[in-house]
């Protein structure tokens, strides 16, 4: 394989930077700073990619390292040549592998190949074994991780050096046997098998307490039925026995009914005995009222008539007519004495009157008094102005004066004449009275002997007058009474015959005589009475014994009790027997719950022994994974070591020999890739030889890797800078192997300073 | 009228879901507790009777305390109880005990028990069940539940066990079909009448149980009804798929599904990890179970997740690593042990601890 030009758009710090490749040596001498290992990537990450990874340290996560540091497409482009043809890879990367692109053309034919693994494939190499073979970094002495010679010699081959494999299968073979001891029976499976074994031999047990728990629940369910059936036959036997009991009350039914019947009967013949005295047709309530009415009236008739018959009317005229034995007053005596008595009280009311006039004409005497008084001042005051007119005393002139006035005064009042003094009116009053007085006199004596005439009291003479008005109609009465009464009678007596004769035929249909009617009356009554109690009592009676009938089961009437003494000793039979088998039955409950109890664990059991089983199973899986995962371990470094190891060495001793000559002639490598360099008959590891020394073997090593690996086609093997360990004359021996090497393969070598680089040039 | 249907209630079953025996024995108390709570449901709610369409013990593993308990609860609720012995009922506990008088079994010919408007029939199937499909007589006029316990199957699958042929009870004048045997809730149309209708189990007991369980709540009207599913389990199991490709620690695998999950601490949850890991990836399946352990009931986790590994990558790669991975490619193991023995030697190469 050969590259043949590239160029990068972005890629780290290097942008729009073209090379073009020679076939044989390249060397790439650029300062420090430049980006040779920057370049370095990209021709790797052309060819294979970039991995995705999260790892945070850029050292280990070249996608996030090498993103361009300026904005723009982060990738470019590669041509190359293999089996003869070219070929060209663009590749362009995002964040993540899934936003990659990649298109590979072959530029001969121009057509895209759809294999983004097409390098791979071709070169028969990862980027991985790329990186570990012909992709040599800075020398191994500047190591910056001091990684030993040999682990990073191991690296070339895989992350993990041979003996790590051992290590590796050490721990490996731990857990198996934590899983399974290798002898005897102990580790985590066999406990868990053992536990399984308990576990199964419990369900076991658990399986024979459900067996009996089964059996035994099966014997009660039996059991149960058996009760069932007592039960049922009891139940019939219980209503044998109630029919029995049925048939006693039935009797006692029949009786209280036959009871009954007998007193409807009785009832009966009351009713029908009633019933033929009123002739089937019993006085309704308004015939008992007419003939009550009709007794009644021929009572009220007889007492009339008795009446009239016993003369008392005539006792009573005879008795007035005594009374009035001056005569009987005419209507119009009586009217007259009626107004002048009515005149008597008009002319004593007039005098009255007339009196009271005259009363109220007399003078004022009071006035006539005081005219008096005022005289007897003036006598006394002029006799006293007279004293002293003569005694010299001029001012008892005054008394005089006053005298002569008061006299005047009383002169006045004594003369001064008043309305009422009235003296025409006086005579008129006087004359009136007088009048008045012989009137009422007259007037008066007419009642006086009227009154007188029929002995009653003159002086009371109103109610004397009344007395005589009642007697006088009272005896017009009688006498128009008297003379009515006669007629009547007769009329009362038709009527009462009429009555009688109603009577005694109504009476007549139910007594054979009648003498009196009250009693008829009453004992019609009393029976008609009777007949409704009766007829209430009947009809009550009637319907008790008519529903009390319909209870009846008349069939029972006549039949006997039967056994009941046998029957009740077939419930007991039956009750004792059932109680037998309800007792065998709590025995077999009390065993019952043991055995389901104990059988009743088996689903937990159960869910232990399939939690057990998937556990052992897990495990045995695992054992088993554990065991292949061992074998492949092994196998795979065996393999790996037989077909590359002897092929390694002597390559190594080829590339050595033209490096340093014959001094790393007597080597081997070991299976953990170890360089053991013989020297005075010991072998010594290389880390006892200098960091050039290290790096002489380290670039044999990694020269004879890439002769080993690739039989065919050869990757470009690009040296970043590997030599700066090495002194001037290894360095001119391995610049003159790199010019042999680059007859052969294609190099690029990477360097950064020009010692390592102008021999050559030179 | 309101009815509930229930089924699979399998009381006294263990708990199979690698719980510890006090959890399992927990759960085992739960099952009947909450048989219990729906028996107080239906008191609140006024219903007058439930329908258990089959396995209502776990014959096999209950003892008689449950059963005695079960019996109890019947015995003391103002609630009619309708039972048809499903295939785990056989030799059933119940029949060796005094049954409750509100309790009335089915028998092995159709059996009808009429409660108010509503005719319910019901059989335990056999091996011969032509005849009893044969001999539904139903009336038109009635409200008709029919209960029976098996896998629905169309066709001639009339004499199969713990089979219900759809195809025979079609045209019986039937309304409500109250199937039991399928431990998730499924309805369907049996014909232009009838619907039929798996109520599920009562409680999920193992992670092929998963999602919300309860049972069906019928409200019945003058021939008319509704129905609906309550979920009412007292836990919930979940199985949660967890990709993981891409996820590179533990840690980071922890946080996922800590982010997937959203379920109740009272769960029992089951998180399988799906996608693709590389040899790179740090993935302690003991260390997620035991972050979540006391986060949930129960927690589980299973490793389904494939190693992400570029064979081309090895094929020409001159080392131990592409040695051992070739070998191992061309062995004749089978893939998924190809699988593990390229990680764990990839693994061991790359100096990580392997995990017993």
């Amino acid at each position: 394989m050969k590259l043949l030009r590239c160029y990068i758009e972005n890629y780290g710090k290097l942008q729009h930077f073209e090379y073009e490749f020679n076939g044989h040596l390249n060397i790439i001498l650029e300062e420090n700073g430049w980006g040779k290992s920057t370049f370095a990537s990209f021709i790797k990450a052309m060819l294979f990619g970039l991995p995705s990874t999260k790892r945070a340290n850029l050292d280990e996560n070249e996608r996030a390292k090498y993103t361009p540091w300026q904005s723009g497409a982060f990738g470019g482009w590669l041509e190359f040549e293999i089996g003869g043809k070219t070929y060209r890879i663009e590749r362009f990367f995002g964040d993540k592998s899934s936003k990659d692109r990649v298109t590979i053309y072959d530029t001969a034919k121009n057509t895209k190949i759809d294999d983004p693994t097409f390098v791979e494939k071709k070169l028969g190499i990862n980027a991985d074994t790329f990186m570990r073979s012909t992709f040599i970094q800075r020398g191994a002495s500047e190591n910056a991780d001091g990684e030993s010679i040999r682990e990073r010699l191991g690296k070339l081959i895989e992350n993990n050096d041979f003996d790590s494999i051992a290590s590796i299968d050490e721990k490996l073979k731990e857990r198996q046997t934590e899983i399974e001891h290798l002898r005897g029976k102990g580790g985590k499976l066999n406990e868990l098998k053992s536990e399984l074994e308990s576990t199964l031999n419990d369900i076991e047990e658990c399986k024979t307490a459900s067996a009996q728990s089964n059996a035994i629940n099966t014997e009660c369910a039996e059991n149960m039925a058996k009760i069932e059936a007592l039960n049922q036959i009891i139940i019939e036997a219980r209503k044998e026995l109630q029919a029995f009991n049925d048939l006693q009350v039935q009797n006692e039914k029949i009786k209280r009914y036959n009871s009954l019947k007998a007193e409807l009967d009785k009832l009966t013949a009351s009713r029908d005995e009633l019933l033929a005295f009123f002739k089937q047709s019993p006085p309704n309530k308004s015939t008992m009222e007419r003939v009550l009415e009709m007794q009644t009236s021929l009572n009220s008739f007889q007492s009339k008539i008795d009446e009239i018959d016993s003369n008392s009317l005539s006792q009573n005229i005879r008795s007035l007519e005594t009374y009035f034995e001056n005569g009987v007053p005419t209507q119009e005596e009586m009217e007259k004495i009626h107004t002048l008595s009515s005149s008597l009280d008009t002319l004593q009311n007039s005098l009255r009157l007339t009196q009271n006039i005259y009363e109220q004409t007399a003078p004022n005497k009071r006035l006539k008094y005081l005219g008096f008084g005022a005289f007897g001042v003036a006598l006394v005051l002029i006799i006293v102005g007279l004293v002293a007119f003569l005694s010299n005393t001029p001012l008892l002139i005054t008394f005089i004066v006053l005298g002569v006035i008061f006299a005047g005064i009383g002169g006045f009042l004594i003369t001064k004449p008043t309305k009422k003094d009235n003296l025409p009116a006086k005579i008129t009053a006087t004359t009136n009275i007088e009048k008045s007085r012989v009137e009422f006199e007259q007037n008066k004596k007419i009642i006086d002997n009227f009154v007188r005439k029929y002995n009653e009291d003159p002086i009371n003479y109103r109610e004397s007058i009344f007395n005589i008005e009642t007697n006088r109609r009272r005896l017009l009465e009688y006498r128009a009474e008297l003379k009515n009464s006669s007629s009547r009678k007769q009329e009362m007596e038709r009527r009462s015959q009429e009555y009688r004769a109603k009577l005694n035929e109504f009476y007549l249909q139910f007594f054979p005589d009648v003498t009196n009617y009250s009693n008829c009356y009453q004992e019609l009554q009393a029976r008609l009475g009777q007949l409704k109690n009766v007829n209430a009592y009947f009809e009550q009676k009637e319907r008790e014994v008519r529903e009390f009938g319909a209870e009846i089961d008349f069939k029972a009437q006549g039949k006997t009790d039967g056994d009941v003494a046998s029957i009740q000793q077939k419930i007991s039979d039956l009750e004792r027997k059932k109680d037998e088998i309800v007792n065998l039955n709590s025995t077999l409950n009390s065993k019952l719950l043991t055995a389901s109890t104990r059988a009743s664990n088996i689903g937990s059991l159960m869910a232990t022994a399939e939690d057990l089983r998937e556990k052992i199973a897990g495990l045995e899986e695992r054992l088993n994974t554990i065991k292949l995962t061992r074998f492949y371990l092994n196998s795979a470094k065996e393999n790996l070591t037989s077909r590359y190891l002897t092929p390694l060495a002597d390559a190594f001793r080829e590339y050595s020999r033209q490096l340093v000559g014959d001094y790393f002639d007597k080597i081997s490598i070991d299976t953990s890739l170890n360089v053991l360099v013989e020297q005075g008959g010991a072998k010594k590891d290389s880390k006892f030889y200098s960091s050039g020394g290290r790096d002489v073997i380290e670039l044999c090593m990694r020269l004879a890797l890439a002769k080993t690996l690739f039989n065919g086609e050869m990757p470009p093997i690009i040296m970043d800078d590997p030599f700066n360990n090495l002194d001037d004359t290894k360095t001119q021996r391995a610049l003159d192997m790199l010019d042999k090497i680059a007859n052969k393969f294609q190099v690029i070598y990477l360097v950064c300073h020009s010692s390592r680089a102008e021999k050559k040039v030179k | 009228m309101k009815l509930i249907h229930c089924s699979d209630i399998h009381l006294g079953a263990s708990m199979r879901t690698h719980l510890s025996p006090e959890k399992a024995r927990k759960r085992q108390e739960e099952l009947l507790a909450t048989f219990s709570r729906m028996v107080n449901y239906a008191i609140t709610e006024g219903v007058a009777g439930i329908i258990i369409a089959g396995d209502l013990l776990d014959t096999a593993e209950c003892d008689i305390k449950t059963r005695n308990f079960l019996l109890d609860t019947i015995r003391e609720a103002p609630v009619e109880v309708y039972y048809l012995c499903g295939n785990h009922d056989e030799n059933s506990m119940l029949l060796s005990s005094e049954l409750p008088k509100n309790l009335h079994i089915f028998g092995t010919k159709w059996t009808k028990f009429n409660l108010g408007e509503v005719t319910i029939t019901g059989a335990t199937l056999g091996t011969d069940n032509e005849e009893l499909y044969r001999s539904l007589n139903l009336s038109p006029n009635a409200f008709n539940i029919v209960v029976l316990h098996g896998l629905d199957k169309y066709g001639s699958n009339i004499n199969e066990p713990d089979t219900v042929n759809l195809d025979m009870l079609k045209n019986k004048n039937i309304d409500y079909l109250a199937l039991g045997h399928i431990h998730s809730y499924r309805e369907g149309k049996l014909d232009y009448r009838a619907t039929y209708c798996f109520c599920g189990c009562l409680e999920g007991r193992g992670f092929d149980e998963c999602g919300e369980k309860g049972f069906v709540l019928l409200n019945i009207n003058k021939g008319q009804f509704t129905r609906k599913f309550v979920p009412f389990a007292r836990r919930t199991l979940y199985e949660v798929p967890v990709d993981i490709t891409g996820l590179r620690t533990t840690r980071e695998i922890i946080n996922k599904i800590s982010d997937t999950l959203d379920v109740s601490p009272d769960s029992l949850v089951r998180v399988v990890l799906t996608g693709e890991y590389t040899v790179d990836t740090e993935k302690s399946l003991s260390l997620i179970e035991s972050w979540f352990d006391t986060r949930y009931f129960y927690f589980q986790v299973r490793d389904s997740s494939r190693l992400q590994i570029d064979l081309n990558a090895y094929r020409n790669d001159i080392s131990i690593a592409g040695e051992f991975v070739r070998m191992v490619e061309e062995s004749d193991l089978d893939d998924a042990e190809k699988e593990r023995v390229i990680n764990m030697g990839l693994n061991a190469l790359a100096g990580r601890e392997v995990d017993v």
